[in-house]
C-alpha cells in the first residue's frame, strides 16, 4: 500500500470525465458480479455442459466461483485492450527531457491513464539519486485524465516556489533548463510517480460492460465446446428419428454479437481517456 | 492449510445463515460482516464440493485481523474480528462503520495470529461490494 502525503489529486471525477459533481446511478458501480454477468450477457443460457460427466453421470455446472474467475481474468484483458488501468495502480515512470516540451511548460505524457494523482515529479540520476523535487504547486492537473502533466511555475509567492534541490546536483538541474550544453533531449530525466485507475474501485458502467462481455465470450466459448455432436439419429424396424443441432457453433451468433459490442464499447472507452489515437512528436 | 472465508448473510446462529460469495451493501451503511473461516485446500471444487472449502476452527486464543485494503494506506481499514457465537469458533464477525468510507469492490484480507509466531493469511477476493449512492466523486 502506498502512502499519499504530498500528492496532487485530480479534483474532478475519473468518470464522468472531469465532472465536479454527478449522481452515481447508472454511471459507476462495483466490479460486475457473477449474477450481473448472467443477467446482462448470458440471459437464458443454461450454464451447464452439454454432456454428462462419464463418472458422476451429471452435467458440470458453471458455478459463480468460475464466473468470478472469468471476470477477474477479463479485467486484465480489458486493461490491455483499452490501455487503461481499471483498479488503482501506482506507477513509477521515467520520462525523457525534451527541450521542445520544456518550452511548452514542460509537457510530460505518461504511459498510463486515467491519472488520478501525481505523488512525485522529480529529476533523478540514473542511479536513483534525487536531484530536484518539483513543487506540487507547479503541477497542472487539467490533462491528467489523458495522462498529460504540465509544469507551470506561476505560483510566485507561494511556499515552495523555489522548488527543492535535494542534492548538490541541483545546479545541474538548473543547467539543464538553460539548454544543458545544447542537448535537446535527455533520456529518462524525469521521474514521475503517479496513480491511475478508478478511485475506490468505482468502475464506469461502460468499462464494466466491457469486462462482462469479455467474460461472457469466454463462458460461451467454453459451453459451446461441450456441444460436440451436430446430429443424432435412431432407427428401428421402419421408424426412425433424426435430430440436427449446431454442435459447437451453438452460440456462434451470440458470440458474434458480443464481439461487435465489445469493439464498439472499446473504441468509446479508448476515446474517453485519449487512447484512441497515438500522437507523438517527430 | 489454505485459509479463506465464506461470507455469511442473515447469520443469526451457527445453524442459520446464507453462504455468499460476496456481501453487498450501500455506501455509508454500517453493518456487521459475518465470516466463516475455511480451509480451501480441503473439500475442493474438483472433488465435487460446492461451495468449496472445509470449515476451519482455529485453536483457542487466536486473534483474527480483518483488513479491507486500499492502494492509499490512509484509506485501508483494519479491524479485529470477534467470534460471533460462543459455541462455534469458525464464525467471526467484524463491524463495518459508516465512517469507514468503503466503496466499490473490496478484497477482505484475513490474518490469523496464533500463540507464538504462527501467522496464517488468506483473502476473500472481491468479498465486499459497496454500491456507490452518493453525489460527488
Amino acid at each position: 500500500m502506498a502512502i499519499y502525503v504530498e500528492n496532487k489529486e485530480d479534483p474532478t471525477s475519473a468518470y464522468p470525465v472531469q465532472a465536479s459533481d454527478s449522481m452515481p446511478l447508472g454511471r459507476v458501480e462495483p466490479l460486475i458480479a457473477p449474477q450481473q454477468l448472467r443477467d446482462r450477457f448470458l440471459f437464458g443460457i443454461p450454464l451447464y455442459s452439454a454432456h454428462k460427466d462419464p463418472v458422476t453421470g451429471r452435467r458440470a455446472a458453471m458455478t459463480d466461483t468460475m464466473l468470478q474467475d472469468y471476470i477477474e481474468g477479463a479485467v486484465g484483458k480489458v486493461e490491455q485492450d483499452a490501455k487503461i488501468d481499471v483498479f488503482p495502480v501506482q506507477h513509477h515512470e521515467r520520462v525523457e527531457f525534451d527541450w521542445l516540451h520544456f518550452k511548452a511548460f514542460m509537457r510530460i505524457k505518461v504511459k498510463h491513464v486515467p491519472v488520478r494523482s501525481v505523488e512525485e515529479l522529480a529529476v533523478e540520476t540514473a542511479n536513483g539519486t534525487k536531484l530536484y523535487d518539483c513543487p506540487r504547486e507547479w503541477i497542472e492537473r487539467g490533462g491528467l485524465p489523458e495522462g498529460v502533466i504540465h509544469l507551470i511555475p506561476l505560483a510566485i509567492g507561494m511556499p515552495g516556489f523555489q522548488g527543492a534541490p535535494v542534492a548538490a546536483g541541483g545546479a545541474w538541474f538548473l543547467n539543464t533548463l538553460g539548454g544543458f550544453g545544447g542537448h535537446s533531449n535527455i533520456p529518462y530525466y524525469w521521474t514521475v510517480k503517479y496513480t491511475t485507475g478508478f478511485d475506490d474501485a468505482k468502475i464506469p458502467r461502460i468499462v464494466n460492460d466491457l469486462i462482462g462481455i469479455e467474460a461472457a465470450l469466454n463462458v460461451l466459448g467454453m459451453l459451446a465446446a461441450t456441444n460436440r455432436e451436430t446430429s443424432k439419429s435412431m432407427g428401428l424396424d421402419g421408424i426412425s428419428q433424426g435430430v440436427g443441432t449446431p454442435g459447437p457453433q451453438v452460440y456462434a451468433l451470440r458470440i458474434q454479437e458480443l464481439q461487435q459490442q465489445y469493439q464498439m464499447r472499446l473504441g468509446k472507452v479508448q476515446n474517453l481517456f485519449g487512447k484512441k489515437f497515438i500522437i507523438g512528436d517527430v | 492449510m489454505l485459509l479463506s472465508a465464506r461470507i455469511l448473510a442473515n447469520c443469526t446462529s451457527p445453524n442459520e445463515y446464507e453462504p455468499r460469495d460476496y456481501l453487498e451493501a450501500a455506501e455509508g451503511d454500517s453493518f456487521e460482516l459475518y465470516l466463516q473461516l475455511l480451509d480451501v485446500s480441503r473439500d475442493r471444487a474438483d472433488q465435487g464440493f460446492y461451495p468449496p472449502g472445509r470449515r476451519y476452527i482455529p485453536p483457542d486464543g487466536v486473534i483474527l485481523e480483518i483488513t479491507f485494503p486500499h492502494i492509499n494506506s490512509a484509506k485501508t481499514v483494519t479491524r479485529i474480528a470477534v467470534p460471533a457465537f460462543p459455541g462455534d469458533r469458525s464464525i467471526w464477525k467484524v463491524p463495518v462503520l459508516a465512517d469507514d468510507h468503503l466503496t466499490g469492490t473490496r478484497d477482505i484480507v484475513l490474518t490469523l495470529r496464533e500463540a507464538g509466531p504462527k501467522v496464517t493469511s488468506g483473502v476473500v477476493r472481491g468479498g465486499l461490494r459497496v454500491i456507490p449512492n452518493r453525489r460527488g466523486h
